[in-house]
């Protein structure tokens, strides 16, 4: 059942139970009715009877004919209200039988009594009639000489003698029937009393019945009533208290746990939704942490990966480094070299003065001080024909120039690197690009001019080794654009818009294929041969920017070149930024 | 997987379950408390002891026909009284046998106890079960001379004594302007009456069924019947010694109690009523039907009975039916307490 249909049943249930208790009382009220309608009925029967009694003693004492007449209509209305009286019980029915046969046998007792005493009546008028035939007849007749007595009056006599025996059995029969009326009367109030107490009984009884069943039915009603909360309590409260709990347990974090509700109703059927959700609950979390798994291997591949573009991006920057190290050193190292050759001139000639000082102050003779003197002489000829002074100064000159290109090369690498991946608040853009130039140059030979169109741009906030890596990276892309035959130009512009700082860096190369050109920032794709290059550099890069907050666009066309702009925000919009985060 | 453990809230649950189930009892409790009036009324006396056991002297007779019914469904042993029954011709035999010591319970007319009442008052009515008033049958020969009742003066006429039909013959004689003088009566046994009127020892016999019917069988046109309804009305008691009443008074509520039953039978089965009667009786199933017909079978005590008795006595002291000529006080024979404990309302006597 749901729980539509237990609210249903619990608002339904005690209306119909009080229902229920209306219909018991309205029947009790109608069977108390008609119980007092035969009740009264009972006692006007005792009544008739009783009334039909009192003018038979009437007529019993004075034989009057109105108390003959008046019995006689009793009679009749008593059958009628006998005739007309029914019950469904069978001993009440028993007793109405026996009401009506004494109603009948008691007519013809009263009939026989009422006959009787005419016939006594008669008798006593024949007596009476004897008795003045007695005093006229006289008792002796002369009949000739002999008195003899009168057989008339003899008769007469005999005749009162019969009179009075007749008169005998007459009043013996009258007590007889005077006694069997009133047995019978007596027999008729008798049931007229147990009709009217068996009603009284029934009236008491259903009086009881009904406050009985009216106590039964308020205790059912509470009962029903009670159950009917109950349950549901049971199946809709509870339910919802566990779901509630469920819940609950579940928002902590415990997605194992199930309700386990199996109600068919409503709640069953959320409670089923809700442990079917945990399940799929279960295994999205199952394949999130998978998934988490898996991003995190990604994550680690993609670091080897980026560590790997950066070390071959260093290789590559690297091994233009070494060339640009190793052209001033090698002409450093030959200027050096020769100087050291001019050193051994220059040690030859010193050695000689030692010998000539020597002689001089030991006292050679002129002989040897002569070719001595000579021999420095010549030296010192030589030595200033050669030009070596002069030459030495040279090499020396250009050596220190190289020195300083290696010195200004490590500089700009120490600046390429600077503090790595460390974020600094104001970094000169401009001077990051020719960083990055400097370094590139290796990449861009002398195919590639380089114009620099430098705005007045803000110090940006930013990891500078990041930045310059994004730029070297499209710098060298730029310039691999570019066919070593046909040469190029890179323009590289900077310029303030709004908060922003943005940096183009224009080629006029091959360009870029229009279906190559949406996937050039996806995570290794590369149009280089295989071990040239990883397919990750334009993808780092916008990565890079986008962790700027800033943003990279590429645009170009076949035959035409390529241009990319950056943009990025600059310091003060990047603290303007942060504060509204 | 865990699941919700509500065990808790399940055990208090069940605790209000029981409180309000403890609750309704205990209401229903003092409701039946309240009405066990009512619940007393329907109490079965067979519950409450072991069986007793008692003798009936049983006159086989017509109104007798509760007692009958209540033997052979066996509802005075449903009562919890096994019924040892003696059987006797009349009501009167049977009285004889209760003041012989034969048996404490009887079966008896009214006119047999209002005849032993004058010289012994040491039994008592407990009951009426059954009445008629048209009971009574005078058979006789018309090879006498009988044609009418008035043909009856001066002829033979027999009867039991002391008896319902011995009262009846008086009443009918008096409706027909006749006493006793002035016929040739004289009395016999039951049994007697049939075989001297079929052998024409007797003219006429004052009798009731089936002994009338089992007259006019071998008579045939030779017999005629009288009766006359109305004229009197014969009431049928139950009769106890009062050394039973007063030692085991139980047994007569539960003898009351069977025949309580019985009378709901009657009621209930009137055709399987007949038919026990007539077995009851040795009758024709027809004559048993008017019979049938003419008895009220119902287990009361009522006014009209000390009435009765009052008058019969003084019919049988007037008649001199009897040497003593005083007549006892029924009220003092009749025992109200029995019926009035079985069915008080079927007690209308005025006690």
């Amino acid at each position: 059942m749901n729980i539509r249909k237990k609210l249903y049943l619990n608002a339904v249930l005690p209306l119909a139970l009080v229902a229920s208790i209306g219909v018991v009382l309205y029947m009790t009220g109608r069977y108390v009715s008609d119980v007092t309608a035969q009740e009264r009925v009972a006692a006007d029967l005792v009544k008739g009877v009783f009334e039909l009694t009192t003018v038979a003693d009437e007529y019993l004492l004075n034989h009057s004919e109105r108390a003959q007449r008046q019995w006689g209509m009793k009679h009749q209305s008593l059958g009628q209200l006998l005739s007309e009286l029914r019950s469904k019980e069978q001993v009440e029915e028993a007793i109405l039988a026996r009401v009506r046969s004494e109603h009948q046998g008691i007519r013809t007792t009263f009939s026989e009594l009422t006959a009787n005493y005419e016939k006594a009546a008669k008798n006593q008028q024949r007596q009476a009639t004897l008795a003045q035939k007695q005093a006229e007849v006289p008792a002796v007749i002369s009949t000739g000489k002999k008195v003899v007595p009168n057989p008339a009056l003899q008769e007469v006599v005999a005749e009162q003698d019969q009179a009075k025996r007749e008169a005998a059995t007459l009043r013996e029969l009258d007590t007889r029937l005077v006694n069997q009326l009133l047995s019978k009367s007596q027999a008729m109030v008798s049931g007229g009393l147990q009709l009217a107490r068996i009603n009284q009984n029934k009236v008491t009884q259903t009086e009881r019945n009904a406050a009985l069943a009216i106590f039964g039915f308020v205790l059912l009603t509470g009962l029903g009533i009670s159950a009917t909360s109950l349950l549901i309590n049971r199946s809709v409260v509870r339910p919802i208290g566990q779901v509630k709990q469920g819940t609950e347990i579940v928002a902590k974090g415990n997605i194992d746990y199930r309700l386990g509700i199996r109600t068919k109703d409503e709640i069953g059927d959320l409670a089923r939704t809700f442990d079917q959700m945990l399940d799929n609950l279960k295994q999205t979390t199952a394949s999130r942490d998978e998934l988490n798994r898996a991003n995190e291997e990604l994550k680690n591949s993609t670091s080897a990966l980026i560590q790997s573009e950066k070390m071959a991006s260093i290789g590559q920057m690297v091994a233009g480094v070494a060339h640009e190290i190793n052209t001033p050193l090698a002409y450093v190292r030959s200027n050096v070299e020769i100087v050291k050759d001019q050193m051994d001139q220059t040690k030859r000639m010193i050695d000689a003065y030692e010998e000539l000082a020597q002689a001089l102050t030991s006292g050679a003779d002129e002989k040897s001080l002569g070719e001595k003197f000579n021999r420095v002489n010549a030296m010192a000829a030589e030595f200033r024909e050669s030009n070596t002074v002069e030459e030495v100064k040279d090499l020396l000159a250009r050596g220190l120039s190289g020195l300083d290109q290696i010195r200004e090369l490590v500089l700009n690498l120490k600046n390429f690197s600077r503090l790595d991946r460390e974020r600094v608040t104001g970094f000169n853009l401009n001077e990051g690009l020719d960083n990055v130039l400097q370094l590139a140059k290796p990449v861009l030979k002398s195919k590639v001019k380089v114009v620099k169109e430098y705005g007045e741009i803000p110090f940006i906030a930013c990891s500078p080794s990041q930045i310059n890596q994004v730029f070297l990276n499209i710098i060298t892309n730029a310039a691999q654009a570019i066919d070593e035959d046909k040469g190029g130009t890179i323009l590289i512009k900077t310029a303030r818009t709004g908060d922003n700082v943005q940096i183009i860096i224009r080629d006029n190369g091959r360009g870029i294929p229009p279906e190559v050109l949406p996937k050039i920032f996806d995570p290794f794709y590369t149009t280089k041969k295989v071990g040239e290059g990883t397919g990750l550099g334009l993808s780092i890069s916008r990565k890079i920017i986008e962790e700027h907050g800033g943003a990279i666009q590429a645009q170009s066309a076949i035959g035409k070149g390529s241009i990319f702009t950056i943009t990025l925000p600059s310091a003060g919009a990047v603290v303007e930024l942060r504060k509204r985060a | 997987m865990q699941s919700s453990d509500p065990t808790k809230k399940k055990s208090s649950g069940v605790k209000r379950l029981v409180a309000l189930v403890s609750v309704l009892v205990a209401a229903l409790g003092a409701a039946g408390f309240y009405f066990s009036d009512s619940l007393a009324n329907i109490r079965q006396l067979s519950a409450e002891a072991p069986h007793d056991k008692v003798s009936l002297a049983l006159g086989r007779e017509p109104l007798a026909a509760l007692a009958m019914i209540a033997l052979d469904q066996k509802f005075f042993d449903a009562a919890g009284v096994d019924v040892t029954v003696k059987k006797y011709n009349s009501g009167a035999l049977s009285l004889k046998a209760l003041l012989a010591g034969e048996a404490p319970v009887a079966t008896a007319a009214d006119i047999p106890i209002a005849f032993e009442s004058l010289s012994r008052q040491d039994f008592a009515i407990v009951a009426t079960i059954g009445s008629s008033d048209n009971e009574g049958r005078i058979v006789a020969r018309k090879d006498r001379g009988i044609q009418t009742p008035a043909d009856l003066r001066g002829k033979r006429i027999a009867t039991q004594k002391s008896s319902a039909v011995h009262f009846f013959l008086h009443m009918f004689l008096l409706q027909h302007g006749m006493t006793a003088g002035d016929v040739q009566l004289s009395f016999m046994k039951p049994d007697e009456l049939v075989k001297a009127l079929v052998k024409g020892d007797i003219d006429a016999f004052s009798m009731r069924e089936p002994f009338a019917s089992q007259a006019m069988q071998p008579l045939g046109d030779n017999g005629v019947v009288f009766t006359q309804p109305g004229l009197y009305r014969k009431t049928f008691s139950l009769v106890v010694r009062n050394d039973l009443l007063k030692q085991n008074p139980r047994v007569v509520q539960r003898l009351l109690e069977g025949l309580a039953q019985a009378e709901a039978f009657a009621l209930r089965e009137p055709e399987k009523a007949k038919d026990i009667l007539a077995r009851g009786l040795e009758a024709k199933p027809a004559e048993v039907a008017q019979l049938w017909k003419d008895s009220n079978l119902m287990v009361s005590l009522d006014q009209s009975l000390l009435v009765g008795l009052e008058d019969e006595a003084k019919w049988i002291i007037g008649s001199k039916l009897s040497d003593i000529n005083q007549a006892p006080s029924y009220l003092d024979m009749i025992h109200v307490d029995a019926l009035k404990a079985v069915n008080p309302v079927m007690v209308s006597l005025i006690h």
